[in-house]
C-alpha cells in the first residue's frame, strides 16, 4: 500500500513505518510533496472553473494557489517540534507531514471531476464530502506528531489542535479580508 | 526503483495532457454583429478573480471570456481592486486574448451589492444605495445593482432604483428554482416602473463553478472601447440574457438578440471537443493516480 492510501486506513502504523526508515531529504527532494500537492490545487481549479486544461492555465492556477501551500508549509514549521526534526531533518520532517494532505488532495479531485453548476450538478455533495478530509486530516497529523516526533498523546494532541487553529484561522482570514465580511457580519447582527 | 519510473511516466502523461488540452484549445476571431447601427458586444459584468474570491487570474478569466464568446468583462472583487492592481502591474496581460477587461468592484454594503463598473479603486461601501451610486459616479463609473433578491429588496425603493445606472435581470441565482426566478423578475419589473431607462444587465456573478458567460449582458454600443461600454449601460441600451436562453429588457433591444441569447446559451465554449476532453481527463486521471502511487516506496 502506498504511504499516503496507508495514511488514510491506518495513520500510526504507517507513519510508525515512515520513521522508521526516516532519512535525511535534500529540501529541493522535500519538495515533492509539496509540488503535488500544489498541481493538485492548480488543476482542479482550472477544471473546476473551466472544464478544460493548458500549459498556460495549469501553470498561472498552480503558482497562484501556492500561496496555499506555503501557508501550510509555514504552519507545518510553527507547530513542529525541533527535537526529533533536528535527528532526521527539517526537510524529511516536512516531507512526511505533506504526506498527510492525501484526503484533502483526492477531495480537491474528485469535486473538479463532479463539477457542480447551477444548471448541472448541484454543489451539496461537494461540501458534504469535504468532511470526510476534515475528520481524516487532525487524526493524521496527530498521528505524524505521535509516530515521526515522539510526542505522547497529549502532546500530539495539543500540537494537532494548535495546527488545525493556524490553518482553519488563516483560512477565515484569507477568505474574510476577499469576501468582505466586515460588512457582512454587520449585517447579520442588523 | 519501479515505482519512481511508473511516478516518472505518470509525470510525463500529465503533462502530455496539458498539451493534448492546449492542442484543442483554439481560439476563433470572434466578430460581434451590428444590429440596428449598434455593434453587438456580449459582456459579464459581475466577475471575481485572483487575488480576491475568485478562482482565477484576471488573464487567464480574459482567455476564458473568449472562449465562451464575450467580447468585453469586468472584475468585481469585494470592496477592493487587487486584482486589477495586478493586471495592470503585469500589463502584457491585457493584450493576449482581444477581450476588453474593465476595472471594477463589487460594493459589498450591509443590506445590498451594487456592481461598479469603470473603477479602479473600491468606494465607501457605508450608506444607502443612493449614496454609493452617488460616489461610484462620481469616480466615472456606473452602478449595477448586483442579486437583488428578496434579501435585499428592502434596500432597493424607487429612489434607489432611480440612483443606479443598471440591474441584474439575470443571474445564476435565478436558476436555483422558480421562486427565485419570479423574485429576480419582480425585482427587475419594479426598477424599470421607477427608472423606465435603468440597464437590464445579466451577469454571472463569477467564482469557481458558474462558468464566465453563463449569464450575460447583449450591449449596442457606438464603439467598442471602454467609454462605449459604459455610454450603453448609461442609456440603457442592455439586453440580458439568462442562462436558460431568455433575454430580458427593453421591448426595442431584446427581440434584436433573442437568437443570439438562445444559441449562446445552449453553445459549448470555443474549442470544446474530443482533444479538449481528452487532455482534461488524462491529466486528471494521471494526477489522480500520482496521489494514490504516492511520494515514496509502499509500507
Amino acid at each position: 500500500m502506498s504511504p499516503e492510501i496507508g495514511l488514510i486506513v491506518a495513520p500510526d502504523r504507517t507513519y510508525a513505518t515512515l520513521a522508521a526508515r526516516a532519512r535525511r531529504l535534500g529540501f529541493v527532494r522535500a519538495l515533492r510533496r509539496p509540488l503535488l500537492v500544489a498541481l493538485v490545487l492548480g488543476t482542479s481549479m482550472a477544471l473546476s472553473t473551466t472544464r478544460h486544461v493548458t500549459p498556460a492555465l495549469v501553470f498561472s492556477t498552480t503558482v497562484m494557489l501556492y500561496v496555499i501551500v506555503i501557508g501550510q508549509i509555514l504552519t507545518a514549521l510553527a507547530v513542529m517540534p525541533a527535537t526529533r526534526a533536528h535527528t532526521i531533518g527539517r526537510a524529511r520532517a516536512l516531507d512526511l507531514f505533506f504526506a498527510s494532505h492525501a484526503p484533502w488532495s483526492l477531495w480537491l479531485l474528485a469535486a473538479s471531476a463532479w463539477a457542480p453548476s447551477p444548471l448541472g450538478r448541484p454543489v451539496a455533495p461537494v461540501w458534504a464530502a469535504a468532511l470526510v478530509p476534515v475528520v481524516l486530516t487532525p487524526r493524521i497529523i496527530a498521528a505524524y506528531f505521535r509516530q515521526v516526533h515522539e510526542l505522547d498523546r497529549r502532546q500530539a494532541a495539543v500540537r494537532t489542535v494548535v495546527h488545525q487553529i493556524l490553518t482553519w484561522g488563516m483560512f477565515l482570514a484569507l477568505y474574510g479580508a476577499a469576501v468582505a465580511i466586515w460588512p457582512r457580519m454587520l449585517q447579520v447582527v442588523s | 526503483m519501479r515505482l519512481q519510473n511508473v511516478r516518472i511516466a505518470l509525470c510525463g502523461v500529465f503533462v502530455i495532457g496539458l498539451f493534448i488540452g492546449a492542442a484543442g484549445d483554439r481560439g476563433m476571431p470572434h466578430m460581434p454583429p451590428m444590429r440596428d447601427g449598434y455593434i453587438v458586444l456580449a459582456g459579464d459584468f459581475h466577475v471575481h478573480s485572483f487575488p480576491g474570491d475568485g478562482g482565477l487570474a484576471p488573464w487567464d478569466i480574459a482567455h476564458e471570456a473568449r472562449r465562451r464568446r464575450l467580447d468585453v468583462f469586468a472584475l468585481t472583487n469585494h470592496n477592493a481592486t487587487w486584482s486589477w492592481t495586478l493586471t495592470r502591474a503585469l500589463d502584457w496581460t491585457r493584450a493576449t486574448s482581444g477581450v476588453l477587461m474593465l476595472p471594477g468592484v463589487e460594493v459589498t454594503s450591509v443590506g445590498f451589492h451594487i456592481a461598479a463598473i469603470g473603477i479602479d479603486r473600491p468606494v465607501e461601501w457605508r450608506g444607502s444605495v443612493v449614496d454609493v451610486a452617488a460616489a461610484i459616479h462620481a469616480g466615472g463609473g456606473v452602478a449595477i445593482a448586483a442579486h437583488p433578491t428578496a434579501e435585499s429588496r428592502k434596500a432597493y425603493g424607487a429612489a434607489a432604483f432611480r440612483a443606479l445606472d443598471g440591474i441584474e435581470a439575470a443571474h445564476p441565482g435565478m436558476l436555483e428554482s422558480e421562486r427565485s426566478r419570479r423574485e429576480y423578475l419582480e425585482v427587475y419589473r419594479a426598477a424599470v416602473d421607477a427608472h423606465p431607462s435603468i440597464a437590464a444587465i445579466g451577469s454571472t456573478d463569477f467564482h469557481t463553478w458558474a462558468p464566465v458567460g453563463l449569464c450575460r449582458t447583449y450591449l449596442f454600443v457606438r464603439a467598442a472601447t471602454e467609454s462605449g461600454v459604459l455610454e450603453a449601460i448609461r442609456a440603457g441600451r442592455t439586453v440580458a440574457c439568462d442562462g436558460g436562453g431568455e433575454v430580458h429588457g427593453p421591448d426595442a433591444f431584446a427581440p434584436l438578440v433573442r437568437d443570439e441569447c438562445r444559441v449562446d446559451a445552449a453553445a459549448p465554449p470555443i474549442g470544446d471537443g474530443f482533444l479538449s476532453h481528452l487532455g482534461a481527463t488524462t491529466a486528471w486521471l494521471s494526477l489522480l493516480a500520482l496521489v494514490i502511487v504516492g511520494a515514496e516506496e509502499p509500507v
